[in-house]
């Protein structure tokens, strides 16, 4: 415990039914019905994918963006589990809820994606697994990962002991998911690791039609550490709301050093990117155009939070953080969109700008999120809560 | 220099955990050409253009015809589609001009076959022919974001679409046929048979005539060689086809997959250490508690 204030974890006080929750609830009924659309008219009908762009915005968002903001939880425990950072781990809960959902529902997206669903489950019998695909894997790998995110939640579960009038008691399975709480850990490490270094392997494939600023043998890499900013960056966001919802004092302190961890990694990706640039003689591609332009914007946004960063006073200070914060999910999310659409060209007469239904879709299932997050933190201790303790007190 | 800073790189690429490096010693080899692999050999200076092999393309597979003119007059497909499995297309510049035929290529070493995760695109080990299995099809797309050709199409139009490509119309060559493709055309631009027969014709052509051809088998090694091999009085790249390396997609991303897998061994070697790690930060808390 640090000094000065005792760290617990509390469900958010007042109401679950308010304004924000009643308006993401129409947001997501409104979603449920474009869902509909697309299950009973085809892909065709409700999006605007062609035979140039197979894969638009569901994929882009819901599956790079989404599962990136997702990876608050496996971020932290790097820090936390492997490194020994124990300051951090009350950060935790709310990023590996975050994570959960995020990861659900960018499988969810990725089922609506399919042409044909109703196969899916040739991904888990051995007669047809490929292990040559990148494909495989990532998806093997993000079923796997959001199980264990949904277990790294039960503790926090069981800790309400009365869930809907049922009394939980820690029985024996109970019992064992803590002797084993390291294995999860563990695997909650690695198996990110796997998968977000993947989805970058996935283009490789798709040589000449990825831009060659952004085609590169390197790109596990960089999808790994922007999958790491974006989850600190969210991290970062969420405590915002949990200070503001329990009234409670905001953790300069610690969110100034995770900030400053980002900052560092933000700076390792810019000199490996720059350095692989250099090193295949791209640079005058670098300025040419509008995939110059995109690189320029994409790299000045990896740039900008790590200037806010340097500075010791901005770098404890809230207004700046949360700044900080939205650039490193920005720069991220713009490389993301970067590789896999604005620099995705095919060479053939086909372009893509999602349509109204794939739109309402995202919006509806960030509407679905939103609604799963405020009653789990209704529900359960997630949010963590500071208070000062005085300095005679024992514990 | 270069050199050390590609070492670099590689090292720093290990380093940040990406494990993305791939050495060579796992690095998968190219595919070779199965000695019996069937294919075909497109002569752009034989065609006329006429069509008949995607009209004869479309009744061999029952494809809908399309139509491009405004009187809805002529099956005319503009490009490749789930409705058109072949296309011929016209380019020209300045006063000269080419025809050009798209279709699978039967990739020597398959994009789309390393890509596909449920094996419903396969290479038939011996004749070399790409199929597509529909009924194990999950309509990922992820084949068409890797063939370099951009063959495999989607039925957009469907509820419940799948993937249309050329397979050779290997249900005519069970029957000991030819593709309809191949019969249909009148003045032989399109010529079916074995591939390393087809390859010696189509050098024999540009020795024969070297003046009438670009001087090139399109196909003998691009994206690692295809087994539908082209010839063209004009530099390929105007014809639209890619200008690809001498090794496919696939073994860039196995290798790197490969080296990453390869009996599990470092994500092993990190689980090992994630856990090790874990269960002694565990048991502080632990301790402390107490
Ligand atoms: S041309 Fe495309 S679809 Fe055909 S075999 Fe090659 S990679 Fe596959
Ligand atoms: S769309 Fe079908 S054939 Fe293509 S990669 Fe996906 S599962 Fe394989
Ligand atoms: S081989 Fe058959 S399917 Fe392929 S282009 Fe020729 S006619 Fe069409």
């Amino acid at each position: 415990m640090q000094k000065g204030a005792i760290y617990s974890h509390e469900p958010s006080p007042g109401p679950l039914w308010n304004k924000a929750f009643a308006a993401a609830l129409l947001v997501a009924s409104t979603g449920a019905l474009a869902i509909l659309l697309r299950v009973f008219f085809g892909l065709g009908f409700s999006t605007n994918l062609n035979d140039g762009h197979p894969w638009g915005l569901w994929i882009t968002w819901d599956v790079l963006v989404g599962t990136g903001l997702g990876c608050g939880g496996f971020g932290l425990a790097l820090l936390v589990y492997a490194l020994d950072k124990r300051e951090f781990s009350f950060l935790m809960r709310p990023a590996i809820l975050t994570g959960a959902l995020g990861y659900s529902f960018a499988g969810f997206s990725v089922i609506l994606d399919l042409g044909r669903y109703g196969n899916v489950y040739h991904l888990f019998m051995p007669s047809h697994w490929q292990f040559n695909s990148v494909l495989f894997e990532v998806a093997l790998c993000i079923m796997a990962y959001t199980l264990i995110l949904w277990i790294e939640l039960v503790p926090a579960m069981l800790e309400r002991r009365l869930i809907l009038g049922y009394r939980i008691r820690p029985n024996i399975l109970v019992r064992w998911l803590y002797r084993l709480l390291f294995v999860v850990l563990a695997l909650g490490m690695l198996l990110p690791i796997m998968h977000q270094s993947s989805l970058g392997s996935l283009l490789i494939i798709a040589g000449h039609k990825v831009h060659p600023l952004w085609q590169s043998i390197l790109f596990p890499a960089y999808f790994l550490i922007s999958a790491i900013l974006m989850g600190y960056g969210a991290v970062v966001i969420e405590c915002y709301l949990a200070s503001s919802l329990h009234g409670t004092p905001f953790e300069v302190r610690t969110l100034g050093r995770l900030s400053g961890i980002a900052a560092w990694l933000s700076l390792l990706y810019l000199f490996v990117r720059l350095e692989d640039l250099t090193f295949r003689g791209l640079w005058a591609e670098a300025l040419k155009g509008w995939p110059g332009m995109l690189f320029v914007v994409e790299n000045a946004l990896y740039v900008a939070p790590v200037w806010i960063v340097a500075n010791k006073e901005r770098r404890n200070n809230a207004g700046w953080q949360f700044v900080a914060a939205i650039l490193f999910i920005a720069a991220s999310a713009l490389y993301r969109f970067n590789a896999y659409w604005f620099a995705y060209n095919a060479h053939v007469p086909w372009r893509y700008f999602p349509s109204f239904l794939e739109i309402l879709v995202v919006i509806g299932l960030i509407g679905m999120e939103v609604v799963l997050y405020l009653a789990a933190i209704h529900f359960f201790p997630i949010l963590p809560v500071s208070r000062p303790v005085l300095a005679s007190s024992e514990k | 220099m270069r050199m050390n800073r590609r070492d670099f790189l590689q090292n720093l690429a290990i380093g940040g955990g990406a494990l993305s490096a791939p050495s060579f010693a796992n690095a998968r080899q190219d595919k070779a050409l199965s000695s019996e692999a069937l294919g075909l050999l497109y002569d752009a200076t034989k065609c006329v253009g006429c069509q008949a092999c995607v009209v004869a393309c479309k009744e061999v597979n029952a494809m809908p015809p399309e139509f491009s003119d405004p009187d809805h007059l002529w099956d005319a497909p503009l490009g490749l589609s789930a409705s058109t499995r072949n296309v011929i297309a016209l380019y020209k510049e300045g006063g000269r001009q080419s025809f050009v035929r798209q279709s699978c290529m039967h990739c020597v070493d398959p994009a789309c076959v390393s890509a596909c995760p449920v094996k419903a695109l396969t290479k038939e080990p011996k004749t070399g022919v790409v199929r597509y299995d529909a009924e194990t099809c999950i309509g990922c797309r992820y084949c068409m974001v890797a063939c370099p050709f951009n063959v495999p199409k989607f039925e957009w139009g469907s509820a419940y679409g799948k993937i249309v490509k050329c397979q050779l119309c290997d249900h005519l060559l069970a029957k000991g046929e030819q593709p309809g493709c191949s019969s249909a055309c009148p003045t032989g631009a399109i010529q079916f048979g074995g591939v390393q027969k087809l390859l010696q014709e189509a050098h024999a052509r540009l020795k024969a005539s070297p003046d009438a051809y670009y001087s090139k088998v399109y196909g003998e090694k691009e994206g690692g060689g295809t087994q539908v091999i082209l010839l063209s009085a004009l530099p390929f790249e105007k014809l639209g086809l890619p200008d690809l390396p001498d090794v496919s997609s696939a073994t860039l991303s196995e290798t790197i997959m490969h080296t990453t897998y390869k009996g599990f061994g470092m994500p092993i070697f990190l689980f090992a250490l994630f856990a090790f790690m874990a269960r002694r930060n565990l048991h502080k808390d632990k301790g402390k508690e107490e």
